[in-house]
């Protein structure tokens, strides 16, 4: 029989595993990977015996991956199916790897696994270690722009066809014999379950074995990550060594710290982190010497040493340890610090220029004359977007507008960093949306904007702000059944954040011929809407149709409301030279109003709108939304003051 | 509802729900061990948080140390990933949004 005995916990063992998971986060974000292999030399100076620290390290890390590998999937640089192959043999790699650490504890008791787990960092850091300084030299004086080639060796793995063993992996756009694959794998698993990071073999070799390029390798690694922590979990919890308590306290501190190291990552050189790497890299693998003598001493492969010798020896290198924590933790907070000085100062001066841009002529929300000055359309390129440059032109064109043409160049600035060329692929891309839309804009006054953001409906809202814009005009997504009742989160988002209208064109549509319908109850939204409708119909001289709903509950009261908006409508706008008529109508608002401009044939929607987000949104909903989603003509929506 | 003030409240939201996960952790901390401990085969000796577990049970060194043995159960090895999922997810929706509403954000480059 043997003991495997967990760490007591008290307040101080709490304190420095979360602060430790803090540090390793930290580190974590701000390298890219592999903060993990400072978790399971931590844990086990904690106390924790080596196949606990390995189990409880690959069980915090397999649901952030996940998190990880969904979140990049959505930027297209995961190639699933090569994550999945490689995490499946990584899984036999992980399956030896624990056989051989259980085979080595059966022979030699906890101190032989200590051991062998101490050896395998010294080696690989030792490797890994060397060449990312070599990497740090390299990128100090590297040409960022030029496009990075495929590595010799990738090249020639690529040109080898072995019958019967061939895939073909969308990561490199190659077919690959499996043979290469194999043993990437098969490392990979093995060193995850030895040390908890298998990436360390596993990226360099996707990049310089397969050829896969630097920013789907590291995406990539998340899937087999993932597939080899789940599986390890498992492996480990059937033997009883998880220690979920550590696992979830490593998790509490490394989530802050992950995003902070992450966050620190944009503002700093890429260099400066490959050096911060491999200064880290080598003073853990420096400390793992001072452990070695008293583990050689207890197997009796040497002289048997002083007990308080060993203590000392224990001592120094939980020190160094210490000290390589540190020193990662010191780099990423001035980092940070540094960088978010020098933001306050962009941000102050970037809102100094918001509010010159609003004083200047001409600024106001929908300019009094209906006439608008600056138009941003957002396009993605799709047939969805369409509909919008089509409105976007015509409108234009119709007030002597000047057109923001905007692409949204979406990335995650957590990533930039780390992954090479990220940046540059989103913009590219972002240019290449806007392309047709420039084509199309080629009569009218106009401008491309690209914006960067995480998140499209930021660079949308941002650039109305930075440019001034009166109206932003996007594309809708075709939506069928239930999903047309509430629209893309994206559109919403952009409504209730915009520092001005919105007008949402659904696909196949452009600005009309016919009338401009306007929704009004009489509330300060409905009077926004009339408003605008009635100073765009002016200027446009199209006519315009009131509506106003009322539902069969409504009391008599309600329904002269309903009433007394339209009259009002009428007597506003109807002495201006325009067409006004006025309907009261019975049913749903959302469902009046798109009957109402299907049967009057009308040009464009408008509707106030309170611009709720987030809960607030989901609970009530929105008539402007649902409108949006089943409108066959742009809507626009008027955001009141 | 601002968006500054949508974040804190998602950010409220989140927090809290992570902390009653974490709560409910080490609230049950002893069971969830004892879950751990008896994933293989195992031979408990005392209770609680006092109980020493031992694997690869001999019966008879098993009694004589006082202890009982407890069979082990296959299923309970999905205790700690259902844990691991339930934590992460919370906790990292938190921590996503704690820096924003702290007022930490990347660079734009």
């Amino acid at each position: 029989m043997e003991t495997v005995q967990f760490i007591d916990l008290n307040a101080a063992t709490v304190f420095l595993l979360v602060l430790i998971g803090f540090i390793a986060g930290m580190v974590s974000g701000f390298i890219g990977s592999g903060g993990a292999f400072v978790l399971t030399p931590a844990m086990m100076s904690l106390g924790a015996p080596a196949m606990v620290a390995v189990a409880s390290n690959i069980c915090h890390k397999f649901p952030k991956a996940l998190v990880g590998a969904v979140k990049r999937n959505k930027y297209g640089q995961v190639d699933v199916k090569l994550g999945l192959v490689l995490g499946i043999i990584a899984e036999a790699g992980m399956l030896y790897g624990k056989h051989l650490m259980t085979s080595i504890k059966h022979a030699f008791g906890h101190v032989g696994t200590d051991l062998y787990v101490s050896v395998t960092f010294i080696v690989v850091l030792a490797i890994v270690g060397g060449f990312v300084l070599r990497d740090y030299r390299r990128l100090r004086c590297a040409d960022h722009d030029k496009p990075t080639a495929v590595p010799a060796f990738a090249r020639w793995a690529q040109s080898i066809e072995i019958p019967g063993t061939m895939m073909h992996f969308k990561a490199m756009n190659a077919r690959v014999s499996v043979l290469f694959i194999i043993p990437i794998g098969f490392a990979t698993g093995m060193l995850a379950a030895t040390i908890a990071v298998g990436g360390f073999i596993g990226v360099p070799a996707m990049i310089y074995v397969l050829g896969v390029p630097a920013i789907m390798a590291s995406a990539t690694e998340l899937v087999i990550a993932f597939v080899m922590g789940l599986g390890g979990t498992v492996f480990y919890g059937f033997e009883g060594v998880v220690d979920i308590r550590l696992a979830m306290l490593i998790l509490l501190g490394s989530l802050f710290g992950i995003q902070l190291g992450a966050i620190g990552t944009t503002y700093v050189k890429d260099y400066q982190i490959k050096l911060v790497m491999a200064v880290i890299m080598l003073t853990v693998l420096f400390s793992r010497f001072f452990y070695i003598p008293g583990y050689l001493s207890d197997l009796g492969v040497i002289a048997p040493i002083e007990g308080g010798h060993v203590a000392t020896l224990k001592t120094l290198g939980d020190s160094v340890l210490a000290v390589a924590l540190i020193l990662g933790a010191v780099t990423v907070l001035t980092a940070l610090t540094k960088g978010i000085a020098e933001h306050r100062k962009l941000e102050q001066s970037r809102e100094l220029a918001a509010d010159l841009a609003a004083l200047a002529p001409g600024r106001e929300r929908l300019a009094p004359s209906g006439l608008l000055q600056r138009i941003e359309v957002a396009t993605d390129g799709s047939e969805y977007s369409a509909g919008a440059v089509r409105t976007a032109i015509d409108l234009a064109r119709l007030s002597s507008a000047r057109l923001f043409v905007t692409g949204i160049a979406v990335y995650n600035p957590e990533y930039a960093s780390t992954v090479p060329g990220l940046e540059q692929a989103a913009l590219a891309k972002a240019r290449s949306d806007v392309a047709t839309a420039v084509a199309a804009a080629a009569d009218v006054d106009h401008e491309v904007v690209i914006a960067e953001a995480e998140d499209p409906y930021r660079g949308i809202v941002d650039a109305a702000t930075e440019y001034g814009a009166d109206l932003i005009v996007m594309g809708r997504r075709g939506r069928r059944g239930l999903a047309r009742d509430m629209v893309g989160d994206a559109t919403a988002r952009v409504i209730g954040n915009a520092p001005c209208n919105v007008l949402v064109a659904p696909r196949g549509t452009s600005l009309g011929e016919g009338g401009i319908l306007v929704a009004t109850d009489g509330s300060s939204y409905g009077n926004a809407a009339v408003a605008a409708a009635g100073r765009l119909a002016k200027s446009l001289q199209r006519p315009l149709t009131a509506v106003s709903a009322i539902l069969s509950s409504h009391n008599d009261a309600r329904r002269q409301e309903a009433v007394d908006a339209i009259k009002q409508v009428k007597s506003e706008w109807g002495g201006d030279g325009i067409a006004v008529t006025g309907i009261v109508a019975e049913g749903r608002p959302e469902q009046v109003i798109v009957e109402q401009a299907n049967r009057v044939g009308a040009a464009l929607i408008v509707l106030g709108t309170h611009g709720r987000t987030g809960l607030d949104r989901l609970l009530m909903g929105s008539v402007t939304e649902r409108v949006i989603g089943f409108a066959n003509c742009p809507v626009l929506a008027v955001k009141a003051t | 509802m601002n968006l500054q003030e949508a974040h804190w409240r998602k950010t409220i939201f989140w927090g809290v729900t992570a902390g009653l996960l974490y709560a409910a952790l080490f609230y049950y901390a002893d069971l969830v061990l004892h879950l751990a401990h008896t994933t293989p085969d195992a031979c408990v000796v005392g209770s609680g948080p006092n109980a020493v577990y031992f694997h690869k049970v001999d019966a008879a060194a098993c009694a004589a140390k006082g202890g009982v043995v407890v069979n082990g159960t296959w299923w309970h090895v999905l205790i700690p990933i259902a844990i691991a999922f339930a934590i992460s997810f919370a906790h990292g929706a938190f921590t996503g949004l704690f820096w924003e509403v702290m007022g930490l954000k990347p660079a734009k480059k």
